[in-house]
């Protein structure tokens, strides 16, 4: 039973990282239909960024973590702002072009200005303590994972829903021609959404460090490509969507590795996508697939 | 009609000068040809930084036979394909010998289109049993296959008492990854002990509870568990191992070999005490490699880690060939390297090709760690490893 509950503890702990990086790629595709596959490199930056700060000013854990969120959100609008606003108006494949070649552009440089091999910081792994329930060893980790995917994505909607600039966003992403003509201004609306995204990013490299311990240049990638299924299997652009998709998604994973005999393990990521499309044949446009003919995204 | 004619002899004099003068630079420079992975996902098992400062503190002192050594590097991307391009191209400026990207997947077809011009693939690091397995007869490896280091590492923990092992596998880093566990276990079970479990796993893992809780069900507890991956993914299992209360040992091979490992270290140093690894040269303080590291840094070459370093004895090795040929010949170059009773090298006193043709048998070191700093624990050619392809 306390196998059960611990496996049952460790879905829900993969689930919440899946989530939340999923939420940071929701929020860009439902407003400006954009799928960022350099969030990955957000959230690296925000790894590099840890080092550098650490080396040069302070190792203050506290410190570290608010430089962590402003690096992220600084890079994200800075990303909108160089590669992303002008290609604003092209087609789905010309973003998803950019985002990959800003995605490569900046692994590079972590690799040639950084390392090729990942470069210690341990400053958050205190966050990584065991806390014991019974007979059950839990990861004070996987609780504040949990815990601040949760509240993320209330402060999200409740942003989304009951500010201006929030509701904007959404009436954005239902008519954005007739948001301007409102005149609300574009160009705030889509950093706004690229800010959030990199806030999310930070929080989501503040638990990737507590958890790794170091920093590559690929640390992100890998994480992204998981939450982009996570992103279509709750529906693309719902931001419950992403974070239902990460949670069914870390389920999936955990059930696979322990259910799947080991002399099969090699086939435990194909069985994951092959529930993931039996998902799909269920709702090809994922399971909270925001309603098309209104066209509200959230 | 006379003019052009002059204009003719003239243009033909000069392409004519060019070609001897650059057949004579030719001669007296050693081209070693590295289609390497400085970006993408093998960035990390390059050996530029190592061979740059080797090349550099044989060609300060006069060269070999006084001819200079020269490295042409191009990035591959960590793409195979790319390799072969570039393979050719660097071919085509008369190399003497290549490295390439570590893995078998780029080193075999590398290695066969290398051998129609008689050159020889000279790997500073690569581990891989594939290579070994008669597929070319071109290919040569400073170092031993992973049956070795499974097996030294498997002796050790053997003398520390471990009965009970784990192993993780996974198909991602070819034999590598899924078989020197096995070979590990191999050991272990044919000295009394017993594999109680295999445990899969993916590359770039970043939360082992699933299979940790795994081996938390197991009874009795593991003694000791064995992984051959490489960092991040290994100090997380540590980490979560030692949170999760499971103090058996974790055992690996050179993927652990990494100066991000020893930084674990930092906060709590005992989080590495029941940590080992067999691998392919003692990067220890005091070592042969710590000197060559700081010497490197004295001319203004940075040298991190051991793969990158284990690039000086590639450089060592081609020097020797073509001093010991006499010759700029590729195939003499190999002939004189695998005839030789003893060629020095940079991470060890000396190595030999001689019995067996493709890869160096060397003295495995097991490396663990005291007080946080790294020890070496045994030092030994292993006498009982496992049959390999």
């Amino acid at each position: 039973m306390d196998y059960v509950i611990q496996q049952v503890l460790n879905a829900l702990s993969f689930g919440a990282e899946y989530a939340l990086i999923a939420l940071g790629l929701a929020i860009v595709f439902s407003i400006m239909g954009l799928v960022n596959f350099a969030h990955g490199e957000v959230i690296a930056f925000g790894g590099y960024s840890m080092i550098v700060v650490a080396t040069l000013l302070t190792g203050n854990p506290w410190v570290l973590m608010i430089m962590v969120l402003a690096a992220c959100v600084l890079i994200a609008t800075v990303l909108e702002r160089v590669a992303f606003r002008t290609v604003r108006g092209a087609d789905l494949t010309t973003g998803l072009l950019t985002a990959f070649g800003v995605s490569i552009i900046l692994q590079n440089l972590f690799l040639l200005l950084g390392s090729p091999r990942p470069m210690a910081a341990t400053q958050f792994i205190f966050l990584d303590k065991t806390l014991t329930i019974g007979a059950i060893r839990v990861s004070s980790l996987q609780i504040y994972e949990t815990v601040a995917t949760v509240v993320a994505i209330i402060i999200l909607l409740t942003f989304l829903r009951r500010t201006t600039l929030g509701i904007a966003m959404r009436a954005a992403a239902l008519d954005f021609e007739m948001v301007r003509l409102c005149g609300i201004r574009a160009n705030r609306v889509i950093a706004g959404a690229f800010a959030m995204s990199g806030l999310l990013a930070g929080l989501a490299c503040i638990f990737i460090m507590a958890r790794r311990g170091s920093v590559s240049p690929h640390m992100g990638f890998d994480p992204v490509l998981t939450a982009f299924v996570a992103c279509v299997i709750g529906g693309f652009g719902s931001l419950p969507g992403a974070v239902l998709g990460g949670f069914l998604l870390g389920i999936c994973e955990v059930a696979v590795q322990v259910l799947l005999p080991q002399s099969y393990g090699g086939l435990a990521q194909a069985v994951v996508f092959a529930l993931v499309a039996l998902i799909l044949i269920w709702r090809p446009d994922g399971i909270l697939s925001p309603a098309q003919e209104k066209g509200d995204k959230i | 009609m006379n003019r052009h004619r002059k204009f003719l002899k003239l243009g033909l004099s000069a392409a004519c000068l060019c070609a001897i003068t650059s057949t004579a630079i030719a001669e007296d420079v050693i081209k070693i040809g590295l289609p390497v992975p400085l970006t993408g996902d093998f960035a990390a098992y390059n050996e530029v930084d190592g061979a740059r400062c080797m090349a550099e503190m044989i060609n300060r002192d006069g060269g070999v036979d006084g001819k200079k050594i020269e490295l042409l590097i191009q990035d591959t991307g960590s793409d195979t394909q790319t390799a072969i391009s570039l393979t050719e191209k660097f071919l085509g400026e008369g190399v003497v010998s290549l490295g390439t990207i570590p893995f078998s997947d780029t080193m075999i077809p590398v290695a066969q289109i290398a051998a129609a011009n008689g050159v020889s693939i000279i790997q500073s690091q690569s581990t891989q049993v594939e290579m070994h397995s008669g597929v070319v007869d071109n290919f040569i490896t400073n170092v031993a296959p992973d049956p070795y280091t499974a097996a030294a590492a498997a002796n050790y923990a053997l003398s520390q008492g471990v009965k009970n092992v784990a192993i993780f596998t996974s198909d991602e880093g070819g034999s590598w990854s899924a078989r020197t566990p096995q070979w590990f276990a191999e050991v272990i079970e044919a000295n009394g002990g017993k594999l109680q479990t295999t445990l899969n796993y993916a590359s770039g893992t970043t939360d082992w509870s699933p299979q940790i809780a795994e081996l938390k069900a197991l009874d009795p507890a593991p003694d000791a568990v064995y992984i051959s991956w490489a960092m991040p993914d290994i100090g997380i299992l540590i980490r979560q191992m030692r949170s999760a209360g499971l103090d058996a040992w974790v055992v690996g091979s050179d993927g652990f070999d990494d100066p991000s490992l020893d930084a674990l270290a930092g906060d709590d140093p005992t989080v590495l005490d029941k940590v080992f690894f067999g691998t392919l040269a003692p990067a220890v303080p005091g070592s042969r490699i710590e000197k060559f590291q700081q010497q490197c840094a004295e001319i203004g070459i940075e040298v991190n880690g051991l793969f990158p370093s284990l690039g000086a004895d590639m450089v060592k090795i081609v020097a020797y060939g073509v001093e010991a040929s006499g010759s700029s010949d590729p195939a003499a170059i190999r002939d004189a390297i695998r005839s030789a009773d003893s060629i020095p090298v940079m991470s060890v006193e000396d190595i030999s090709f001689k019995d067996t043709k493709s890869y160096a048998l060397r003295s495995i070191p097991v490396i663990g760690f005291k007080d946080g700093k790294r020890v070496v624990l045994s030092q030994e050619i292993p006498q009982n490893v496992p049959s390999w392809p």
